[in-house]
């Protein structure tokens, strides 16, 4: 697949993404560092940080608007230790999810894990009891196990702008 | 009988762990008087070694068996020469570069030709006989070849040591390149503040007799004496009148025009032209080739109208200070100039790889430009007036791609790098940014190249403003029907092609040596390294010697450098002139041909095939010493009335008999 860059179609993504919160991503040089330890990349995801803040750098709007990489961030900060140039990649990354969510291009991994907080408190929900208690594992205690909890959770979603965009079950 | 001492280095594990030193010493300590190894041969507890033994006289004759004489030959000989012996009487054999090094694989048989070299010196060295240095009283005046930045600092810091300094330069203006330039990296300075300041020095220094528009026509002699023969052009213009006001360029007629070459070829200049606005000397220059004798007047002839009055042709009749005398016949041979100096500073610059070279980037496309070209629409004395507009219509580009290592590595043209167009390309793009924000920008690189002080964070900047920077080499460029060009690209950061389609193309086309500047090493024996710049003696000992003694290379003409590391080069060969030229005489190796007059039948062989001049023959042969380069040639005397100090036929047979016994 190739892209194509026509001064015509862009727009000043740098500009936008640093006032969603992601200010460094102008300082990006593409040295990869962020890539070696991110979870995301690891994982096999096509377009991890470095290549989504090139597309940023580039004005590419298409592919920033659908890809679903940033979702799949687990806020672990690996990358911001790790970057060469002060980038925050993590920050700039969560800007990019504000972005999809501003253009109303709500990926379908999102949805199910905003679905997911609501129905049972978790974005990701364990479910293998079983195997915990044959390591004597404690079980786990979750929003998912006290109604009053999960209540809470649901009122904090609903009065939150998540609730504009119409993705909370009802 | 003589004593030899034969000295076997190690060179670190360079040389022992190919050659087995053990077993050499076991082989050689019966066949000389001393053998002793070291480490490092050429440190001084060594020479100090070496030095004892033979002021202590337990030896006469010195082997090295180490490295290249070209590396240390000097500092042996000054261990013979501090104790007191002829420091001729040294041989070294070279088992590092011709044994180690190759030989690497295969020990043993390193070891044995070893052996042999080592044999070879000692054989050599039985029959060598104590030499004088020559000595030969100093010119202290220098020519320098080329006025851009490093002749000009070159020769200034050599007039302001007090020599008398001959400026060479090709142009009728000196300021070479940089004088073309708007701003340089990394502080983006004025070029022209940096440029014109010296350019005036130089003109009003009375050490140094500035002689532009000339060419280097011959140098014969040798360092400390060289005899220069120039060629100044005819300018057709009296210099001593002319006031630079330039009225004579403005009424030549447009037929006699032609693409600028200060501009690049941008805009158009007439046969009557000043190079730049600041030219120095800011004179006017006729140019035979493109003048069309307005009013058929031709040169060398008058006119004269009904009634008796001379007609005058336009610049003639404009001309304030009748500088302009066109009765005057062109002359093509110009005027020679003769003088002597003792020392020759060669710094003739560059050129660019012309972009009709790369057809795959739409180079018949008047939008696709070389960088030296951009640099002129950058410049506020460009045709544009520093304004960012493309000249094929005015109209300011909505987007540019610069495109880097164009002609360099890459093994169809340079496998150099030319290690200025990064960062030029770079300072171009800022200047775009800075100047038209709204211009877009990209820069396609192989890899950004920027080691130096302060050239990563000048890098980081142009990324921070925004400006595109594509890793990935540039396929080819395609010129659209609406006259935008396409640019082919990859980005490797992506791991996907890229498509740009850009108003401007910039090319950074790579750096050579100019045919004018390899025609006059030609001329005067300077060696042409594979790359194709002018080879320096030494690239680390060395590095502003030329392979010729007293011939120093400054600037780009030894290889592609940014105006910082010029000018440390021009300082660097100003200083070792000065060292070399700060005495009453000079020594010079007594390496030179030396009839046997007895023997020499005066037959006139050798005057004839002398490639220097530098033998005549009267009643005998006689040997021009300053002249004569010890080539050798004239050796084939079919009498064997020559010989070549310190390479003597007896010399020369003993080394093959023992290389070969
Ligand atoms: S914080 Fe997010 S983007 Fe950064 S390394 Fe962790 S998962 Fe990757
Ligand atoms: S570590 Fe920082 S500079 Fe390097 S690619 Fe990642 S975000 Fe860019
Ligand atoms: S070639 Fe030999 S013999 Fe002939 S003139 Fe020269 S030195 Fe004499
Ligand atoms: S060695 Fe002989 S041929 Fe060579 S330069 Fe000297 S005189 Fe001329």
């Amino acid at each position: 697949m190739k892209y194509v860059v026509r001064v015509e179609k862009k727009k000043n993504l740098v500009k936008v993404i640093s006032d969603l919160g992601g200010e460094g991503v102008s300082k990006c040089i593409q040295c990869g560092s962020c890539m070696s330890v991110c979870p995301v990349t690891l994982i096999g995801f096509d377009h991890p940080n470095k290549k989504l803040f090139k597309f940023v750098q580039m004005g590419e709007e298409e592919v920033l608007l659908s890809d679903p990489s940033p979702w799949a961030c687990v806020a672990c900060g690996r990358c911001i230790e790790v970057c060469t140039q002060d980038v925050n990649p993590f920050s700039v990354y969560f800007a990019l999810r504000r972005f999809q969510v501003k253009g109303f291009r709500i990926h379908p991994l999102a949805r199910e894990a905003v679905g997911s907080i609501y129905e049972s408190g978790h974005a990701i929900f364990v479910e293998n009891e079983v195997e915990r208690e044959k390591f004597g594992l404690p079980k786990v205690s979750s929003a998912a196990r006290s109604e009053k909890d999960l209540e809470e959770i649901r009122e904090i979603l609903k009065s939150s702008a998540i609730s504009d965009l119409g993705i909370l079950p009802r | 009988m003589v004593k030899i001492g034969l000295y076997i280095c190690h060179c670190g594990r360079n040389i022992a762990d190919v050659v087995d030193v053990k077993n050499l010493i076991e082989y050689f300590k019966d066949k000389v008087n001393v053998v002793r190894d070291h480490l490092f041969m050429c440190s001084e507890p060594a020479w100090e070694m070496i030095r004892s033994d033979v002021a202590s006289k337990l030896v006469d004759r010195v082997v090295i068996a180490a490295c290249s004489p070209q590396n240390h030959e000097k500092f042996f000989r000054s261990a013979l020469e501090t104790a007191g012996l002829s420091k001729y009487l040294l041989e070294i054999a070279n088992i590092r570069e011709q044994c180690s090094w190759v030989h690497g694989k295969n020990k043993e048989e390193a070891t044995e030709k070893a052996k042999r070299l080592i044999k070879a010196a000692i054989s050599k060295v039985k029959t060598l006989k104590p030499l004088e240095d020559l000595k030969f009283e100093v010119e202290r005046s220098v020519l320098v070849i080329g006025g851009g930045i490093a002749g000009m600092t070159a020769s200034l810091d050599l007039a302001k040591m007090g020599f008398k300094v001959y400026l060479v330069e090709k142009e009728p203006s000196i300021g070479g390149k940089l004088i073309k330039f708007d701003k340089i990296f990394p502080l983006n300075d004025c070029a022209s503040c940096v440029v014109s300041s010296l350019m005036a020095e130089v003109a009003n220094n009375p050490m140094i007799e500035l002689i532009t528009y000339a060419e280097v026509e011959e140098v014969n002699g040798s360092f400390g004496n060289f005899n220069v023969k120039v060629r100044k052009k005819q300018t057709y213009v009296d210099w001593e009148k002319c006031i630079g006001c330039g009225a004579c360029t403005t009424v030549c007629p447009p037929k006699a025009w032609k693409p600028n070459e200060f501009d690049e070829g941008l805009s158009k200049r007439a046969a009557m032209y000043i190079v730049s606005p600041q030219a120095v000397p800011k004179k006017a220059v006729h140019d035979p080739e493109l003048c069309v004798n307005c009013g058929k007047k031709k040169l060398g002839t008058r006119r004269f109208l009904r009634g008796g009055k001379e007609y005058l042709t336009p610049c003639e009749k404009a001309c304030p200070t009748k500088a302009i005398d066109r009765s005057k016949s062109w002359n093509p041979k110009g005027e020679i100039l003769n003088f002597n100096v003792g020392a020759i500073i060669v710094a003739t610059g560059y050129k660019v790889m012309e972009k009709e070279t790369f057809k795959e980037y739409a180079s018949h496309s008047p939008n696709v430009i070389t960088a030296l070209q951009f640099e002129r629409i950058l410049s506020p004395t460009g045709p544009t007036s520093g304004k960012i507009l493309r000249i094929s219509d005015g109209k300011k580009p909505k987007a540019i791609s610069f495109i880097s290592c164009v002609g360099s590595r890459d093994v169809r043209y340079h496998t150099y790098c030319s290690k200025v167009c990064c960062l030029y390309l770079l300072k171009q793009a800022r200047l775009v940014k800075e100047r038209e924000p709204d211009i877009d920008v990209y820069i396609h690189v192989i890899d950004v190249r920027a080691p130096g002080k302060d050239l990563e964070e000048y890098y980081i900047e142009a990324r921070r403003m925004g400006i595109g920077i594509i890793r990935g080499k540039v396929g080819g460029i395609e010129e659209l029907p609406n006259g935008r060009l396409r640019i082919l690209g990859f980005d490797a950061d992506l791991g996907m092609p890229i498509e740009v389609e850009v108003d401007l193309v910039v090319l950074a086309t790579a750096i050579e040596l100019p045919e004018d500047s390899r025609e006059l090493a030609r001329k005067i024996g300077l060696t042409v390294d594979p790359s194709g710049f002018l080879k320096e003696d030494h690239p680390k000992l060395r590095p502003v010697e030329s392979t010729l003694t007293g011939i120093f290379l400054a600037g780009c003409c030894q290889g592609p450098k940014d105006v910082s590391e010029t000018v440390a080069q021009a300082k660097a060969a100003a200083a070792s002139v000065a060292s070399l030229l700060n005495k009453e005489e000079i020594q010079v190796e007594p390496f030179i041909a030396k009839v046997n007059e007895e023997a020499c039948t005066a037959c006139g062989i050798c005057e004839n095939v002398c490639p220097f001049n530098a033998i005549k023959v009267k009643e005998v042969a006689i040997v021009d010493e300053r002249s004569c380069k010890g080539c050798g040639i004239c050796a084939s005397c079919p009498a064997k009335a020559i010989d070549i100090q310190g390479y003597s036929a007896e010399s020369i047979t003993a080394e093959i008999e023992a290389l070969v016994g």
